[in-house]
């Protein structure tokens, strides 16, 4: 009886829809687990349209960027604050510039993309390149033996 | 903390990489390994025929390279995966040797290979949802991702910690499953497939140290 | 809101997951993954924090470089099955299709250059897509291999500049801006490159 289990085991078709099923169970009882979130959180949000009509930033205008440790960035806020020439000449002409996808290379996610958490980025990226490569190689070699 | 006293630390702004006691021998083992795959020489196989003479294959080059790389990267990754103090990030490190791992294992141009390499595929895509879905609710009930901070806080978090423990078998716990499933070690190119073993088993131990501390 | 989104992810994730366990077709797998990913992103928005948008990224990127990878291994493997896979092969000779690309492309990505950053990178990619894929159903051969390694070292050289950018910050915290300069010109590139180079593949 075990054998017959251990075999039908075996298969690796199997492992994934196991590992899903499982999963799925765990997550029903999920469903009754007391879900909440602290109000004392990183890098928080403004109030919702808080700041609409009364900056050109809007919704990303932030004085104060709280980190986890501020005390090892030392130029914290500064690549917030950072607008290219074409961001500023958009800027002086329109309260909705936040609203826009003129990204730059500043900005608040580009605070925490690029410096408070840089390492997940490059992590990231590093990812997307080896899935690249994983790729890149299969789809050269299709056709060789 | 139950990893022993701390050497020094390299903060990377909020995610910071510390030595301690635990991660700077799992560091040291991990690093070590990449270094002998990197320097070692694949094993040429000699296959049993059926009929006829046993043949000899060799490896060509534009294999072994690419698969020398993705055990170069399995390796720096889990050495990574030792030192990281931020969950998001270790849930990156698993996937980046998950990832790598998948990598591996695909190079092999045969039929059982290829579908032992795309079920586990599929078995990390599926992981990545309790892993980051953890994290993610980890942030949201104690509003930090730091593995420091969090051994301060007293917050129930079972669910979460089970959720991320399952992230981490689907995602490089299974491996050594699926690399005996592609028969590799008897596959040409063999060494390359201990790294898959090797940061299996160290990311396990790790993912405990962490469960365990938070 | 937050427990809501939570639990509405939640059982977008359950149905999703009992229906991977369920079915029996690879493709079929592979492509209700995408749907898992749906509620993992709902996950890490309900949090709805800066932080909680800066954390997408990581995680779309990651599923769709899972997802790339895998899709790459499931068509090897049915060729090697000795499967034939079926050729996308379609015969549009619309006139839109000779004229507009190189236009349209342009257009994009001197657009996307303006944007600059993330968004600007995807701009000047659907660009190139677009481009590729017109040459593409119109039956041109636009695959080369030197062209291919090509665009793959150069955007292997923006990712190392990207790299730079981000230790410059903590090794010389001066020179910031710098940094900063070096870090948004990688991501473009690489961005672009990236998704370009998949408009290139069959």
């Amino acid at each position: 009886m075990i054998g017959k289990i251990w075999n039908y085991l075996s298969k690796p078709e199997l492992v994934p829809r196991l590992f899903a099923i499982t999963l799925a169970i765990v997550f029903i009882f999920g469903l009754f687990w007391p879900i909440y979130k602290d109000n004392n959180q990183l890098y928080p949000k403004p109030e919702y349209h808080s700041q609409a009509l009364k900056t050109p930033l809007a919704p990303y205008d932030r004085s104060i960027v709280k980190a986890q440790y501020p005390q090892y960035l030392p130029d914290l806020g500064k690549i917030t604050s950072y607008l290219t020439p074409i961001a500023i000449f958009i800027k002086d002409r329109t309260l909705f510039f936040g609203t826009t996808i003129v990204s730059t290379p500043g900005g608040i996610l580009d605070e925490i993309l690029y410096y408070t958490r840089g390492m997940d980025t490059v992590l990231e990226s590093s990812i997307l390149l080896v899935a690249f490569i994983i790729f890149t190689w299969l789809y050269w070699n299709r056709e060789r033996d | 903390m139950i990893d022993g006293g701390i050497f020094g630390i390299v903060p990377f702004g909020d995610i910071i990489f510390k030595y301690s006691m635990f991660s700077t021998i799992g560091f040291v083992i991990a690093i070590t390994f990449t270094i002998l795959v990197y320097l070692t020489k694949p094993e040429k196989q000699l296959e049993a025929q059926k009929f006829g003479e046993d043949k000899l294959i060799d490896i060509p080059l534009h294999e072994l390279k690419n698969r020398r790389y993705m055990a170069i990267v399995c390796g720096i990754a889990t050495a990574g995966a030792m030192l990281t103090q931020d969950i998001f990030d270790f849930a990156l490190f698993l996937t980046l040797v998950g990832i790598a791992n998948i990598g591996i294992v695909s190079a092999v141009k045969r039929e059982h290979v290829l579908n032992a390499s795309f079920q586990y595929g599929l078995t990390s895509i599926i992981a990545t949802l309790p892993l980051f879905g953890a994290s993610a609710l980890i942030l949201a009930k104690t509003g930090t991702l730091s593995i420091l901070e969090l051994h301060h806080l007293n917050k129930n978090l079972l669910f979460e910690k089970i959720l991320y423990g399952l992230g981490m078998a689907g995602e490089t716990g299974v491996a050594p499953y699926y690399a005996a499933k592609a028969e590799m070690f008897r596959a040409p190119g063999s060494p390359y497939i201990l790294m898959i073993h090797l940061s299996s088993l160290l990311l396990i131990v790790r993912t405990v140290e962490i469960l365990l501390t938070i | 809101m937050f427990y809501e989104t939570v639990i509405i992810s939640f059982i977008v994730g359950i149905l999703s997951l009992f229906a991977i366990g369920v079915q029996k077709n690879n493709l079929h797998a592979l492509i209700l993954t995408d749907l898992l990913e749906c509620s993992l992103l709902c996950i890490i928005a309900a949090v709805g924090t800066d932080l909680a948008e800066a954390l997408i990224l990581p995680g779309l990127v990651v599923s769709m470089a899972e997802i790339l990878a895998i899709a790459e291994v499931l068509v090897v493997r049915e060729k090697v099955r000795g499967k034939k896979l079926n050729d996308f092969k379609i015969n549009f000779d619309l006139e839109i299709l000779r004229t507009s690309p190189l236009f349209i492309s342009i257009i994009l990505v001197i657009y996307g250059a303006i944007l600059s950053g993330f968004t600007g990178g995807a701009v000047i990619a659907s660009g190139l897509l677009y481009y590729f894929f017109c040459k593409r159903v119109l039956g041109e051969n636009i695959i080369n291999r030197v062209k291919w390694v090509g665009i793959c070292g150069f955007s292997g050289i923006a990712w190392s500049l990207w790299i730079v950018g981000f230790l410059g910050f903590y090794l010389f915290p001066k020179y910031w801006l710098v940094f900063l300069l070096f870090a948004g010109l990688g991501l473009v590139i690489k961005v672009c490159s990236k998704l370009g180079l998949l408009g290139m593949a069959e």
